[in-house]
């Protein structure tokens, strides 16, 4: 889905008029942006049954904070900044949003290796540009589906050591995620 | 204007995406957007030009002020301090607004200004001979550093006012840029009323209780300036 100037414009005053507290052009505002912020959750939450309470929370961010859009500027990076930092609020309010395994029927097929699993661009650059030791533990954990002793044992490293790597590289790849989404 | 791509949602909308907009929308009150930023520093301009006369009219200037000041050091570091202000609440006001990023240059400029606010006290103030103690120091010190911190208190409050109606994301660094500037603008004026140029009185009289309001502000903001969101 790709937005052009336009349809920025088009937002930035529905925004204006939500303000003034117009319900018909909230409801138009909240059904257009509606899957861009979806997709932008769904992009960054990587356990699919917590998507949509973030996305709430989201959505709640952006009501609080529509006083806050100034109309002379670009409604693109503001929407954004509220998007970004209140999932980043709702992640570090739960850490399970980053720590809980995914569900083991999401897992792909552990013979594959990354590049083989049609990860999405974007994603595998992030893997990529992780330090070696935090994104073998990550895609250990998180792609071919091992367990901790599992994953420990094929490394070499203790159960505490593999957590500590795994939790970095869930990090450090969380931040690029976002990075490149600010870009 | 910047372009942005997001990729269209797998598998539609979430069920509850309806009732959440039926929720928002229902009832939906007018809200005062915020003050743009260039207005909201032309207010802190005018409150801190109000507070440094007021305060002033009341603490008079030190004697022979114009002669203080035709010293290099002196304008200098008071000239710094006014501007870390400006700098310092400019920083405040960006980093309260979603969608503004504090430039580089903000960052670079104010932490600049604070080196030199240290530096210029260190290498071009005189030094009284034979000082006590850190603490009988302080204890001569105690005027400056209630008055500086009074003066400060009320930009700082009237800021805070300013401020807590934007929606930052970020409290902490709100209330650290917001408490710098405001304690800057205490120990400027502190610096007009004040005849001592002496290091260590400026040092620990002047300086210090900058730092240290700056972290009460800095606590005090993630009360503050968070409460936006409940």
């Amino acid at each position: 889905m790709h937005h052009d100037d336009a349809q920025w414009e088009s937002w930035s005053r529905l925004m204006v008029r939500v303000q003034a507290g117009d319900e018909t052009a909230y409801r138009v505002l909240l059904e257009e942006i509606g899957p861009v912020l979806y997709a932008f959750t769904r992009k960054r939450v990587f356990n699919p049954s917590l998507v949509d309470d973030v996305y709430q929370e989201v959505l709640m961010t952006f009501h609080k904070a529509r006083h806050a859009y100034e109309p002379s500027r670009p409604f693109g990076p503001w929407l954004f900044t509220v998007a970004r930092n209140s999932l980043l609020d709702a992640l570090g309010k739960n850490r399970k949003f980053v720590e809980r395994e995914l569900p083991t029927e999401n897992l792909p097929d552990r013979a594959k290796e990354p590049e083989d699993l049609g990860l999405d661009d974007g994603l595998l650059m992030a893997l990529r540009s992780l330090p070696e030791a935090n994104r073998r533990a990550v895609v250990l954990l998180k792609i071919k589906g091992y367990s901790l002793e599992e994953a420990a044992r094929e490394i070499g490293i203790t159960v505490s050591a593999i957590k500590v790597r795994a939790h970095r590289g869930y990090v450090q790849l969380r931040r690029k995620l976002l990075e490149k989404e600010t870009e | 204007m910047k372009r942005h791509s997001t990729p269209p949602p797998k598998g539609g909308m979430p069920t509850r995406h309806q009732s959440i907009v039926g929720e928002l929308t229902r009832g939906l009150k007018p809200v005062r957007p915020v003050w743009p930023a260039w207005v909201q520093w032309l207010v802190w301009l005018a409150q801190a030009v109000g507070v440094t006369v007021l305060a002033l009219t009341f603490l008079r200037p030190q004697d022979g002020l114009r002669a203080v000041l035709a010293e290099t050091s002196h304008s200098a570091f008071l000239c710094m301090t006014f501007l870390a202000s400006a700098l310092a609440a400019w920083g405040a006001i960006a980093v309260s607004l979603p969608g503004r990023s504090l430039s580089p240059w903000t960052k670079v400029g104010v932490g600049s200004l604070l080196a030199g606010l240290l530096a210029i006290p260190l290498i071009f103030f005189p030094m009284a001979q034979g000082t006590g103690s850190f603490w009988s120091e302080l204890g001569g010190c105690c005027g400056c550093i209630y008055i500086g911190t009074a003066v400060g208190l009320v930009p700082w409050i009237g800021m805070g006012f300013l401020l807590s109606r934007n929606a930052s994301f970020h409290p902490a660094w709100t209330g650290a840029w917001a408490g710098s500037s405001s304690f800057l603008l205490g120990t400027a004026v502190i610096q007009l009323h004040c005849p001592s140029w002496e290091m260590h009185h400026v040092m620990v009289g002047h300086l210090m209780p900058v730092a240290l309001m700056t972290l009460l502000a800095t606590w005090a903001g993630t009360k503050w300036f968070a409460r936006w969101r409940r």
